[in-house]
């Protein structure tokens, strides 16, 4: 693990220590400090895209997703996961 | 008397009780200011010779003062500050730090005075001492924005001096010294030595810079100079070679020009603790947070800063608890804001933290 962290834009990166963002302005002194590391041919750890949550199933998902699960129970299914069936759903 | 004194040549003879008559339309020695020789002129005299003459009180100037929390007053940061061995910079309260290197490990805080209009100071002591400092050293430092110090016209053909004053008390008394410097170093002033001439007594201290006309001095947001107060070195009494001793100042002014104030009134001109915050603000500052999203989703939140900063700072998510969230971003941090972005896996999904904003020198 590197001592900083990309993030999606030019406008900041992730210090790994503390995660401070650190914004890109040459007058802010962790930025330069940064710009020195750099310098001295080291190289931050790429950007990671953050996990989207999944959707939370409406009402009439989560009476479907009851009754699936009770069909799954008599054929001797294992039962799915909320996430599984809504996913399940929107295939 | 203005001339020699003679016999004369005339034939013309006075009486020898005779009288010459004085001289109503002149002021006696006691009756004027004098530039040749100090006077010790009454409070009522000073104001109305200044009055005269259309002179500030030094008061006037001192209150704008270049220096950033002179009275140790602003203190964002929680307790003793631990600076442990190696070539160390650590901030004791806003503005000021203690800079070091060696073995030495040093516990660095704010603490009181004991004494009226200046019940704060910071101070340092060694709890791993250095018995040999050889070529390392210990001082106290702060940095002032060029903005601030562009008045000075360092660098130029029209530089002016800078005074500093400042309460300073030693455990041990001797020779201690103190430097200008711009923003790496590489333009400086002489080092000032000053006299600490008792143990563990408060002192007033003055020192004059003479004005330095070469080198870089950035006049904008960026470090204009920095003073370094210099408390421990092969040049000064090593206030870290043993436990118990200890070095602490206080009441640091820094002024354009050759005047400084008296001891005496050195407190009553040191700017409040409501107007110091705000301009301690400026470099750094710390808030707590609850954000709560209303449905599993990503979101963000505004936050507008209490104050202008300096430049676009860092910004420091600390002490996070989540509760059916994660991932706490923070985006598009400017000098006057900055947002956070929070992703909720359910319905009222949220996190609690602290941050601080640092766009300090």
């Amino acid at each position: 693990m590197a001592d900083y962290q990309l993030t999606a834009t030019d406008a900041s990166v992730i210090r790994t220590e503390d995660a401070a963002c650190i914004p890109n302005d040459p007058a802010n002194r962790d930025w330069v400090e940064y710009q020195t590391w750099l310098e001295e041919g080291n190289e931050p750890d790429p950007y990671v895209e953050p996990e989207t949550p999944p959707p939370e199933p409406s009402p009439e998902q989560t009476i479907l997703y009851d009754h699936e699960n009770r069909v799954r129970a008599l054929e001797g299914q294992p039962p799915l996961t909320l996430g599984d069936f809504i996913l399940k759903l929107s295939s | 008397m203005d001339g020699a004194a003679a016999v004369g040549t005339t034939t013309k003879y006075a009486r020898e009780d005779h009288v010459h008559p004085s001289d109503t339309s002149k002021a006696a020695l006691t009756q004027v200011v004098r530039y040749d020789t100090a006077q010790a002129l009454t409070a009522a005299q000073q104001v109305q010779a200044r009055a005269n003459v259309y002179a500030a009180p030094m008061d006037a100037l001192a209150y704008n003062g270049m220096q950033i929390n002179g009275s140790m007053e602003v203190c964002q940061f929680a307790g003793p500050v631990t600076v442990p061995t190696g070539s160390i910079g650590a901030h004791i309260v806003d503005g000021w730090k203690v800079e070091k290197t060696g073995t030495s490990v040093l516990s660095a805080y704010q603490t009181t005075t004991l004494f009226a209009g200046l019940p704060n100071c910071i101070q340092f002591s060694a709890t791993t001492p250095q018995p040999t400092i050889g070529s390392d050293y210990v001082r106290f430092t702060t940095r002032i924005e060029g903005y601030r110090v562009a008045r000075l016209g360092w660098g130029t053909a029209s530089a002016q001096p800078v005074t500093v004053g400042f309460w300073v008390r030693m455990s041990l008394p001797g020779t201690y010294q103190a430097l200008i410097h711009n923003v790496d170093a590489s333009a400086l002033s002489a080092w000032m030595p000053f006299t600490v001439a008792a143990s563990m007594v408060w002192q007033w201290v003055t020192i004059t810079f003479l004005p330095v006309t070469s080198g870089t001095w950035p006049v904008d947001n960026t470090t204009g100079l920095q003073l370094v107060i210099e408390v421990a070195s092969f040049s000064t009494p090593n206030t870290i070679g043993a436990t118990g001793q200890y070095a602490a100042i206080t009441g640091v002014v820094v002024l354009p020009g050759i005047e400084a104030p008296s001891a005496a009134r050195s407190a009553l001109i040191m700017r409040p603790y409501d107007q110091e915050l705000v301009t301690c603000l400026r470099y750094f500052e710390k808030d707590s947070l609850l954000l709560q999203s209303p449905a599993p989703a990503t979101m963000s939140w505004p936050y507008t800063f209490k104050a202008v900063k300096r430049a676009t700072p860092t910004i420091t998510p600390s002490g996070i608890t989540y509760v059916n969230a994660s991932g706490l971003a923070v985006n598009s941090p400017t000098p006057n804001s900055t947002s956070f972005q929070l992703t909720a896996s359910a319905g009222a999904g949220y996190a609690v933290f602290s941050f601080t904003a640092d766009a300090r020198l």
